[in-house]
């Protein structure tokens, strides 16, 4: 699996609950969206028709919190039926979810747990990715989750996890570039050493989002603009991975929708910025050689 | 597998269910104990302060996913004992599917035997009403029978006609009147003490719009027999047993056309 294999859907926003009627009635400028996959699994009503709707116009991606790839349950068969379905349905661009388990016993936490970097776990996740694929017919994007907790039992460090948990089940990644910002500050170390980790082939989303500040930590709760740090971040990697479809994630205190827009259309900018300073190194480079060999 | 991994999240698990102030440095046998070793601690934040992040987000997760739910049994019990309610909840009903949607819905039941129905004894029922409006919402999509499809049907055969209800729609039996506990705080005045029922209500889903109201008991036996699949003869039949020599014809009209406008049947 390389990224190539996906198509470049450009700059998108998170599909939500707020917006729903302003996206139908509107049918605003947008690249694509991204549809938490849980909320649309429902029998009816009025989010699959909004998603329906959406799907005719614009690029859709399903984006799962609840896969749980790391718990040590069984993988839920209903589950993956319910996502095979709503993938036959919408037909995304991709599927993703999290690098995390959500539960165990059967129950749920709905939330993003890390796990333990180890090779048990490594072994392990790749084992059910590689099962999901299968069950999907197609290749899943894992994403890079932010925590606030790591093992002492860890013998390797996130990015490492990442990368070979990417590269050994054959899946892409979907990097979550406040995710990385939030874990460097919460267990203290360089964002640039992560990123500069993973392999860029693989990667084939960027997830943008605002966290909150508690002092001692930061929490990724998606409920504030991006900060300067992170688009430096964004930066960063847009220099080592290239032209990588990006998302604008708003979760809570959510603004307008043209907020939403214009965070999306900052990230096509500054992208857009990355590439030109590259080309203009890479027509010195080509002058100066040229004059080289003159 | 068993495993250190299987162990490392059962050990989390009944960490961040601990819910918020659960999680504490107590002595061997309290739920933080041994954690320090599992989790790393430094100057920024010991272990137990890190797992006590979690377990304030699971459980405030939840409770904003059920105040949302459960606004008017969320107005009748208040903040504090809502928040208590919810605690006691999901220790005895923790979720258990992919989607939050399902958080709720054992509320009604958990209510059904909680301390609070002593005092509010329309509770649970009132939780059960806004439960399904939710679960209506959410019920699958199906064509309705339009008036102008009926119109097109033959006199002589509607006898015949095979009807059933719309799977968006629920019937509730109440004995008090909490659609108007709920009415009241749908329209943000005060609410009172519901009288008594019992009331026969119904919950349907008309496009995207879920409504509610009270069904008299004629109706209510209609319907509940179209719930089941019946022709147009048994379901008249349902309706006109409940008329004493009147003549039923006008009512029946006046009926079908109502059920018709607000999309509750289907051809079966």
């Amino acid at each position: 699996m390389k990224r190539t294999d996906f198509p470049f859907l450009g700059f998108g926003v998170g599909l939500r609950r707020p917006h729903y009627t302003h996206v139908l009635e509107q049918q605003p400028q947008m690249d694509w969206f991204e549809a938490i996959s849980e909320n649309f699994m429902v029998a009816g009503g009025r989010p699959l028709q909004v998603l329906e709707k959406v799907r005719e116009r614009y690029p859709v991606v399903l984006h799962g919190v609840s896969l749980s790839i790391g718990s040590t349950d069984p993988l839920n068969r209903k589950y993956l039926e319910q996502l095979s379905s709503l993938a036959q349905r919408f037909q995304p661009a991709w599927i993703s979810d999290h690098l995390c388990w959500t539960g165990v016993g059967g129950h749920n936490l709905h939330d993003l747990l890390p796990l333990p970097y180890t090779e048990e776990a490594l072994r392990h996740i790749v084992r059910r990715i590689r099962e999901v694929q299968e069950i999907l017919e197609r290749p899943i994007l894992i994403e890079n989750v932010s925590s606030y907790m790591e093992f002492t039992g860890s013998t390797l460090s996130e990015w490492e996890f990442l990368a070979a948990v990417a590269e050994e089940a054959d899946c892409g990644i979907l990097l979550d570039i406040n995710n990385i910002y939030v874990n460097a500050f919460n267990h203290r170390f360089d964002p640039l050493v992560y990123i500069d980790a993973i392999p860029s082939e693989r990667v084939v989303q960027f997830h943008l989002a605002g966290h909150s500040d508690h002092g001692t930590y930061l929490l990724d709760m998606h409920d504030h603009p991006i900060c300067e740090e992170v688009w430096a971040l964004y930066k960063y990697a847009v220099r080592r991975f290239g032209a990588v479809s990006a998302l604008i994630e708003w979760d809570d205190n959510i603004p307008e929708f043209a907020e939403l827009a214009a965070t999306a259309e900052e990230a096509r900018r500054r992208s857009a910025a990355v590439a030109n300073e590259e080309r203009g190194k890479h027509d010195i480079r080509s002058h100066k050689s040229a004059s080289a060999n003159l | 597998m068993t495993s250190d991994l299987t162990s490392l999240q059962a050990r989390i698990y009944r960490a961040v269910t601990a819910s918020p102030g659960g999680v504490t440095e107590t002595p061997a046998g309290g739920i933080g104990a041994g954690l320090e070793g599992m989790i790393r601690g430094d100057e920024q934040l010991s272990a137990v302060e890190r797992i006590a992040i979690y377990a304030d987000a699971y459980f405030y997760r939840l409770l904003d996913c059920l105040k949302e739910d459960f606004p008017a049994t969320l107005a009748v019990v208040g903040q504090q004992e809502f928040e208590d309610l919810i605690r006691s909840y999901l220790a005895e009903y923790p979720p258990t599917e992919p989607s939050i949607f399902f958080a709720g819905r054992n509320l009604a039941d958990f209510l059904a035997i909680h301390h609070l129905s002593d005092r509010w004894p329309f509770l649970a029922e009132l939780a059960r009403l806004e439960r399904t409006l939710i679960e209506v919402f959410h019920d699958p999509d199906a064509p309705a029978l339009s008036a102008s499809q009926v119109h097109e049907i033959a006199p002589a055969d509607w006898p015949t006609l095979s009807l059933r209800t719309h799977p968006a729609l629920r019937m509730l039996d109440c004995e008090w009147r909490v659609n108007d506990v709920l009415r009241a705080v749908e329209t943000a005045t005060e609410w009172r003490e519901p009288e008594p029922g019992p009331v026969f209500l119904l919950v349907w889903r008309q496009g995207t719009q879920v409504y509610y109201r009270e069904l008299e008991l004629p109706e209510r036996a209609a319907l509940e027999v179209t719930s089941r699949g019946a022709d147009f003869a048994t379901v008249c039949e349902a309706f006109t047993s409940w008329f004493d020599g009147e003549d039923p014809t006008t009512a029946i009209n006046g009926i079908l056309t109502r059920w018709l406008v607000d999309g509750l049947l289907m051809r079966s």
